[in-house]
């Protein structure tokens, strides 16, 4: 028995999916924000690499990607937030975007299981959904379910890394909204409790850049000296050292009112 | 020596073109879209829809090692993308309630009713129409009428026969129509 392909819809019908599709199709500017929290989980999923050369490479690309938003902004000093997304079709680029000004837009209010993490009690917890399995999910079976969830779910550089980059959303949400005492806070609270240290020049990098707008300046100056011992080839010291050079200029702190939240 | 290479710069992007691709790297760049486009048609508020897709891709990291290829990742993803709506809405719904037990309850004019109804727009109608739908002809008809994806391959995701998947398209689509039809009526 042929399969019968049903009546195709009318113009008029397909008009109003498209017009669907395009409405609940994410901007570029959703994009490139969610790029900034998946994509150390990405370059975390390696496995052919040694530990140590994992980090240092989720390091350097977390250094690039995350904060190099903040530092390109802070470099170009737009005059203003970056404008309002307007509602597009998915642009799909053909690579990961890379993270520009408008990457800030990331920074959001952080929800409550977000403020969990934000001190975890210990490495393991990371993540508010549950790992439950899903009916009709291709699984392999359940033995190699068992062999092969556990190692990972128990893998403390895997899930540190879960841990370190909410925690790092929630010091740039601070930042975004300007509280320096919360970002400090915060800075102290993710150094406290993460435990591989792999966005260690991310969030020390946001924590001169908010020493530096304040009147503490040889805290700051001090910061950004050891800052720049620590990192001697960071993509940011440029950028921090504008930063401090002018403190008079009130920094331009990425929106979150960019996103819709 | 330049600046660039003082600083590092080109060995830094040596070492990242070294590294090997990644299913979460792949998954962002190929179907980042897709799965914010099901967790909306799963219900997800846009408010939340940018953390259910972030917390799509923390259980796609997770469980990287559960994938073994043998469906596409795109079905994969779609699985996961409705396990985490229904947690969010859930949690929306949580919060809604608490709103509403610390707050008076609305208490809309018969203008401000009309004005709400008049103010749906396309997209949030279709919205409405698949909410209604069952699961299974919803999944079918999202799939060929928004996502473009072609029947037979629907088939195979699914595990079931072309006809089958025709049969629920059929369904699904008289149903839209119907919808439509009435929308108009309402409107005109």
């Amino acid at each position: 028995m042929s399969a019968e392909p049903p009546e195709s819809l009318s113009e008029r019908e397909q008009d109003l999916l498209r017009s669907y599709r395009a409405s609940i199709s994410p901007t570029r500017e959703r994009k490139n924000a969610a790029w900034v929290a998946v994509g150390p989980l990405a370059k975390a999923t390696g496995t052919a690499m040694a530990a140590g050369t994992k980090l240092a490479i989720v390091s350097a690309i977390g250094a690039t990607v995350a904060l190099g938003g903040v530092a390109t902004w802070v470099a170009t000093r737009p005059a203003e937030p970056p404008a309002v997304e307007t509602r597009a079709a998915d642009p799909v680029p053909a690579d990961p975007p890379r993270m520009r000004g408008t990457a800030t837009a990331a920074d959001h209010s952080p929800t409550p299981a977000e403020e969990l993490i934000a001190v975890p009690q210990s490495p393991s917890v990371v993540v508010p959904v549950e790992n439950t399995a899903e009916p009709g999910l291709p699984l392999r079976d359940e033995a190699s379910r068992t062999r092969s969830r556990s190692p990972v779910a128990t893998n403390p550089t895997t899930v540190g890394v879960e841990a370190e980059v909410r925690s790092l959303k929630l010091i740039r949400a601070a930042f975004s909204s300007g509280d320096d005492e919360l970002v400090l806070s915060r800075i102290r609270s993710h150094r406290a409790t993460t435990k591989t240290g792999v966005l260690a020049e991310e969030v020390d990098a946001l924590e001169v850049m908010v020493l530096c707008q304040q009147p503490n300046r040889q805290r700051a100056a001090t910061r950004l000296a050891t800052f720049n011992r620590k990192y001697p080839t960071s993509p940011q010291s440029p950028a921090l050292e504008r930063a401090c050079e002018q403190p008079s200029v009130p920094v331009q702190r990425p929106s979150s009112g960019t996103q819709k939240k | 020596m330049g600046e660039y290479a003082r600083r590092g710069f080109f060995r830094r992007r040596e070492t990242v073109a070294d590294e090997p691709k990644s299913l979460v790297g792949e998954a962002f760049r190929e179907h980042y879209g897709y799965i914010f486009r099901a967790a909306r048609s799963f219900g997800v508020p846009d408010d939340r829809v940018d953390d259910a897709v972030q917390d799509v891709f923390i259980v796609l990291h997770r469980r990287r090692e559960d994938y073994d290829g043998r469906a596409p990742l795109r079905t994969w993803l779609r699985g996961i993308a409705r396990m985490v709506a229904r947690k969010h809405l859930a949690s929306a719904a949580r919060e809604s309630r608490n709103r509403a037990a610390g707050t008076p309850p609305a208490n809309p004019s018969g203008d401000e009713i009309e004005q709400r109804l008049m103010d749906q727009d396309a997209a949030s109608r279709v919205q409405q129409f698949l909410d209604g739908l069952d699961e299974e002809q919803r999944e079918v008809f999202y799939l060929v009428d928004v996502e473009g994806v072609r029947p037979t391959v629907i088939a195979a995701d699914l595990g079931v026969s072309v006809n089958t998947v025709y049969s629920r398209l059929r369904l699904a689509r008289a149903k839209f129509r119907a919808f439509v039809a009435e929308q108009a009526g309402e409107v005109s």
